[in-house]
């Protein structure tokens, strides 16, 4: 149990896998003090729940959303109002499904007709308080359950306060909207109400006691500590033992036995409305019995709030979890690309050193050229740049272009089996699949293809400045050709392998071995080549960095920093503190 | 605030209430088309007939797409098929033994509606036995007006022959005469405790033909019966009665409230025009209503059919993203796509560029000084295909081709596309060696190079005989002629060798245009084949969806 471990932060073990903030979890005497009151710890919660999002689609992010605001509520509306004051009127919640008579109850409780009741559902559309002129006070300007009226529209939620001399001082009546009506917004408020109520009046009748959802809402009622209160109305005198003994059979399955049943015959009521004084006194009486002292009213809140309290902290633990598991989520998605580029950059990287730029298509321009002589012209000029004619054309256009196109087709090839992975492992996570249909970054083009031409392009143009740089003393006119062939020279070295010049034996004079063999030992080709393939490769790496973003981008704009899961974490253990001195001190009392 | 009339002060409603003209007075207008006479022979069989083809074509569409399915819409295609199943055991039982078939009613509701004592009025006898304790009936009732070759249904239907009661005894003579063939079924309750009511009543809500969902005044806002089952079942609008029971509880003006705002949740539920009768099942009243729509439904012979086809339209809908636009046409493919691909493979061989060098290795050998026996050199190898070139075309086909359609078929697509994709260069190399073929000796050549040499011989003879003897001027002759023959033939044989290398250079590059063609050909043909399969799919669910304007119209 939470609270148990609670006691000694200090010495609370670590879940594994926690990262715990260090600032938050520090135990000062400050903060010690502070845990102690239990509407300081509730209201740091309360700051907590404000903070956390849970934007990721994970499996569970709908429902932590539902339960942080169903929670936040309950801080507001009655966890932190009951607190601070727990000799404040005890609240009854009359609740339970549309047509039970819930309306006709309190009327005939308090012998007035205070809630309207009728036939079309559901009838009670905005919740009526009911309770004694002398508690009015606490109802009008008191927090307590004064944050209810601000949801739903102006006439439809609000709370209506309604005085009735006939009820006892102490207690107050809340005739709640059908926790099973076809209209969604009364279905909200009504477990709304029944998560801030001190008692639960559990209105049912002799049709309906079966009914599936009442019974979610008792058992949730029951997990939490709520006293609870059974009323069966609308029986038929007839059967009336009969339903009565299968309802406490059901009671006791269900794991309330101790809740105490009162049964309400089927009868017609009065000109008011209302049901016959002797058909609602045992009820009444139960309820004058709870409220009549103080000592018992304050032991009834107390023991409801108390065990909301327990529920809330581990709904907050669980918030935490599932905070966590976003950040978790986050990770493995982020990871999933990185992961994906990464190994697209090493393919890319590995096929550049394996020479797969200068084979195929490029190889077969390779040989051409050495076969129409041009490579061997080239050479001339790289090797004897006085012999370079000014006029001549830059040579070795074709190879050099079939070159640059391998190896773009290379970086978008590396690309493809990244992107596919990645689109696989994101659409079998409910989160990844929404990160899918994410609009996209426009930041980093969509398009592979000019990405990885451009890459190419760029180094080409290294390639040239470095030529240039390179041979300083050529003169000045036939710069350009010279610049220009040793370019071509220095990208099929950079492309091409050693293995691939020591001859895989094609015969004859000039063969293409043979040229590639000149081209790769000439030295200053080859010191310009080893750089370039460097400047190559770190590209290559920067190229699938930034394509990577592309999808990182998507899974940071959703998360959460810094992680509200320590905070959440710590301020449940901090009211589950509160709560047990405050259980140790009632107890004292 | 004075109105309570769920408890109607002083005047306990006893009577039932009787239902007026113009809230409750009859479940739709008798001047509803749907009132009309029941039809012909001819008209029931056509619609049963247009039904059975529509049938067929989705289950043609299941055939088609079952290789092609993600997990969820691997559900959506189960569904269909169960449908097709389903509907096929039925409508084989409709008119089993008696040439005339039984429409099956049931009775659905929440626990304590009160739909076994609403059972017992419309069979008019005490069938199935109603409960105080909740909650009640577990096992489905039926009650069977002509019992004749019922049983097959009943069976199927999975109602157990304890709880199956025969109504037409000899006693009734004609009374009971309009209700012949009809199954009327009292299910579980679908809201309790006891899950066990649920899942049967799902099971039988699927598969009966009509549904008169029984709610009663306190009920009948809840949360079960509106969300979980009547905003589900927009399609079954038209097979579905809303009976709203227990008016006897509230006054006439109240239960006409009542009804009204009744009326308001089931169109606010997308149930619109579904009729709702007001009835007290205790008193009787607006029992004889229900028992004439009962009437009606079954002189009208095809409450089967009609839910059926209501359903199917609700399937066809579901299945129409799976195949909602038509794909890429066959000639489409062979027009523009292969013919692409083969271009991109051709160019990731550097066909241009071995077109040259063969067409350089022709010039090379086109030269007059060698022997005449003189072999040529074997053209180098093609090597294999540049692998990340013909990755890249093979994606962008599949890519430009799945692009309108749904993502499991893209997916499929690109498998089929790349599936080959390793060998895929050397098969280019190879294939593109075949389509070059051996460096040829051309005949010319070697007639060339031999009337060359045997100029020269001329020549040298000619000088040669002309030193010799005296006669000089016949040798002369031949050694001059000799001489320009060996001057003139290498001026002809460069024009010449040049022309042909340009043709040959052409012909080579055709060639294996050519064979790279044939291998793209091979690499798109079970991309093709998935296309067909997707063409196929949505022809056919444009045929199952062929429907209002074709079916056969009710006069």
């Amino acid at each position: 149990m939470a609270s148990r471990t609670a006691f000694f932060p200090g010495n609370e073990p670590e879940p594994p896998g926690v990262v715990r903030d260090g600032t938050s979890t520090r135990t000062d005497p400050d903060r010690r003090g502070h845990a102690a009151d239990l509407s300081a710890a509730l209201r740091s919660l309360r700051d907590a729940l404000r903070a956390a999002r849970f934007p990721l689609e994970t499996d569970g992010a709908s429902a932590a959303r539902h339960a942080a605001a169903a929670l936040l509520a309950q801080l507001d509306e009655y966890l932190m109002p009951r607190a601070a004051r727990l000799d404040a009127p005890l609240v009854a919640v009359v609740g339970g499904s549309t047509g039970a008579g819930k309306s006709t109850l309190v009327n005939s409780l308090v012998r007035a007709p205070v809630s309207r009741a009728g036939v079309l559902r559901p009838t009670t559309r905005g919740p009526v308080l009911v309770c004694h002129p002398a508690d009015g006070t606490w109802f009008g300007g008191h927090p307590l359950l004064s944050g209810l009226g601000q949801h739903g529209s102006a006439d439809e939620g609000e709370l209506r306060v309604v005085s009735a001399p006939l009820l006892q001082p102490g207690l107050a009546l809340l005739d709640a909207p059908d926790i099973d009506s076809v209209v969604a917004r009364n279905r909200e408020l009504a477990h709304e109400l029944l998560a801030a109520a001190d008692l639960w009046l559990f209105v049912t009748t002799a049709a309906r006691y079966a009914d599936a959802v009442p019974w979610r809402v008792l058992r949730s009622a029951r997990d939490r500590g709520t006293v609870v209160a059974v009323v069966l109305d609308r029986v038929p005198p007839p059967v009336r033992d009969e339903v009565a003994a299968d309802l406490s059979r059901l009671l006791s399955e269900q794991g309330l036995p101790a809740a105490p049943l009162f049964v309400v015959d089927e009868s017609t009521v009065d000109g008011q409305g209302l049901l016959p004084e002797d058909q609602v006194a045992p009820v009444a009486a139960y309820l004058t019995e709870v409220a009549s002292s103080e000592l018992r009213r304050r032991a009834v809140g107390r023991r409801t709030l108390l065990g909301a309290i327990t529920a809330a902290t581990a709904t907050a633990d669980e918030l935490a979890f599932a905070a966590m598991q976003q950040g978790a989520v986050a990770d493995a998605l982020a990871a999933t690309v990185r992961e994906a580029y990464h190994r697209a950059s090493q393919t890319a990287a590995e096929q550049i050193a394996l020479g797969a730029a200068m084979r195929g298509a490029a190889y077969a321009r390779w040989r051409a050229s050495v076969a129409s002589g041009e490579v061997a012209r080239v050479l001339r000029v790289v090797q004897d740049p006085a012999k370079a004619r000014p006029s001549q054309a830059p040579p070795g256009r074709a190879l050099q272009g079939a070159i640059a196109t391998a190896l773009a087709a290379l970086l978008v090839e590396a690309e493809a089996p990244a992107e596919e992975a990645i689109v696989d492992r994101w659409s079998a996570d409910p989160a990844g699949r929404s990160l899918l249909g994410a609009p996209d970054d426009d930041t980093v083009p969509d398009d592979h293809a000019t990405a990885a031409r451009e890459v190419v392009r760029d180094w080409q143009a290294w390639l040239r400045n470095e030529a240039r740089l390179a041979a300083p003393n050529v003169r000045t006119r036939t710069r350009g050709t010279t610049t220009a062939a040793t370019v071509v020279l220095a990208t099929v070295a950079a492309a091409a392998t050693p293995e691939m010049g020591s001859g895989e034996g094609e015969p004859g004079r000039g063969s293409a071995a043979d040229a590639l063999r000149r081209v790769l030992t000439d030295p200053t080709i080859a010191r310009l080549a080893g750089r370039a393939r460097d400047d190559l490769l770190d590209r290559v790496r920067q190229h699938f960095a930034a394509r990577s973003l592309r999808w990182l981008r998507r899974v940071d704009a959703q998360r959460v920093e810094p992680s509200p899961a320590p905070r959440l974490r710590q301020a449940a253990a901090d009211v589950g503190v509160a709560r047990q001195l405050a259980l140790v001190l009632g107890k004292a009392a | 605030m004075n109105d309570h009339p769920d408890r109607s002060d002083g005047d306990p409603v006893t009577s039932a209430p009787q239902p007026g003209p113009a809230t409750s007075g009859g479940w739709i207008s008798r001047d509803d088309p749907r009132w009309g006479p029941p039809p012909d022979d001819e008209w029931v069989e056509e619609t049963d007939h247009h039904l059975t083809q529509r049938l067929a074509a989705v289950s043609r569409f299941v055939r088609a797409v079952q290789l092609y399915l993600s997990p969820e819409e691997t559900l959506t295609v189960a569904a269909a098929r169960q449908l097709t199943d389903r509907a096929g055991a039925r409508l084989a039982l409709d008119g089993a033994g008696t040439g005339r078939g039984h429409t099956v009613v049931a009775l659905a509701g929440a626990t304590g509606v009160g739909k076994s004592t609403l059972f017992n009025a419309l069979a008019r006898m005490a069938l199935s036995p109603p409960g105080h304790l909740r909650p009640t009936t577990g096992e489905a009732h039926a009650c069977v007006w002509d019992p004749r070759g019922a049983d097959p249904l009943l069976d199927w239907l999975g109602v157990a022959p304890r709880h199956r009661f025969m109504r037409e005894s000899l006693l009734d003579a004609e009374d009971e005469a309009p209700l012949r063939g009809l199954v009327l079924l009292d299910l579980p309750d679908m809201d309790s405790l006891a899950t066990g009511n649920r899942v049967e009543a799902d099971r039988l809500v699927g598969v009966v033909d009509r549904v008169i969902w029984v709610l009663d005044p306190q009920k009948y806002a809840d949360q079960t019966v509106h969300e979980q089952y009547q905003r589900r079942m927009g399609a079954l609008r038209d097979v579905t009665v809303v009976v709203f029971n227990q008016t006897d509880l509230l006054s006439r003006a109240d239960a006409d409230r009542c009804r009204a705002d009744l009326v308001r949740l089931v169109d606010d539920d997308g149930l619109p025009g579904v009729p709702v009768i007001a009835v007290s099942a205790r008193t009787g009243a607006g029992i004889d209503e229900v028992r004439a729509l009962l009437e009606k439904v079954v002189a009208d012979r095809h409450a089967a059919t009609a839910r059926l086809t209501a359903e199917l339209d609700a399937t066809v809908a579901r299945l129409t993203p799976l195949a909602p636009v038509a794909g890429p046409a066959d000639e489409q493919v062979s027009r523009d796509a292969v013919p692409e691909l083969g271009e991109a493979f051709a160019a990731a061989c550097g066909a241009d560029a071995l077109a040259a060098e063969a067409a350089w290795s022709y010039r090379q050998r086109a030269v007059l000084w060698r022997a005449p026996w003189h072999r040529a050199a074997v053209l180098p190898a093609i090597p294999p295909a540049d692998p990340a070139a013909v990755g890249t075309s093979v994606r962008r086909l599949a890519h430009r081709l799945g692009d309108r359609l749904p993502e499991s078929w893209q997916r499929h697509l690109r498998a089929a596309a790349t599936a080959e994709l390793d060998g895929l260069p050397s098969r280019l190399a190879g294939a593109l060696a075949a389509g070059r073929g051996s460096s040829p000796v051309p005949p010319l050549w070697t007639a060339l190079r031999t009337g060359w040499w045997l100029a020269i011989g001329g020549a040298v003879a000619g000088v040669l005989g002309g030193l010799s003897t005296q006669e000089v001027q016949p040798w002369l002759v031949v050694a001059v002629g000799c001489l320009a023959v060996v001057l003139a033939l290498p001026a002809l044989a460069v024009t010449t060798g040049a022309w042909r290398a340009l043709r040959y250079r052409r012909a080579v590059a055709r060639r294996m245009a050519h064979a790279a063609l044939q291998v793209a050909r091979d690499v798109v043909a079970p991309v093709r084949q998935i296309l067909r399969d997707y063409a196929q799919a949505h022809a056919a669910l444009g045929r199952a969806r062929a429907t209002s304007d074709e079916a056969p119209r009710h006069r």
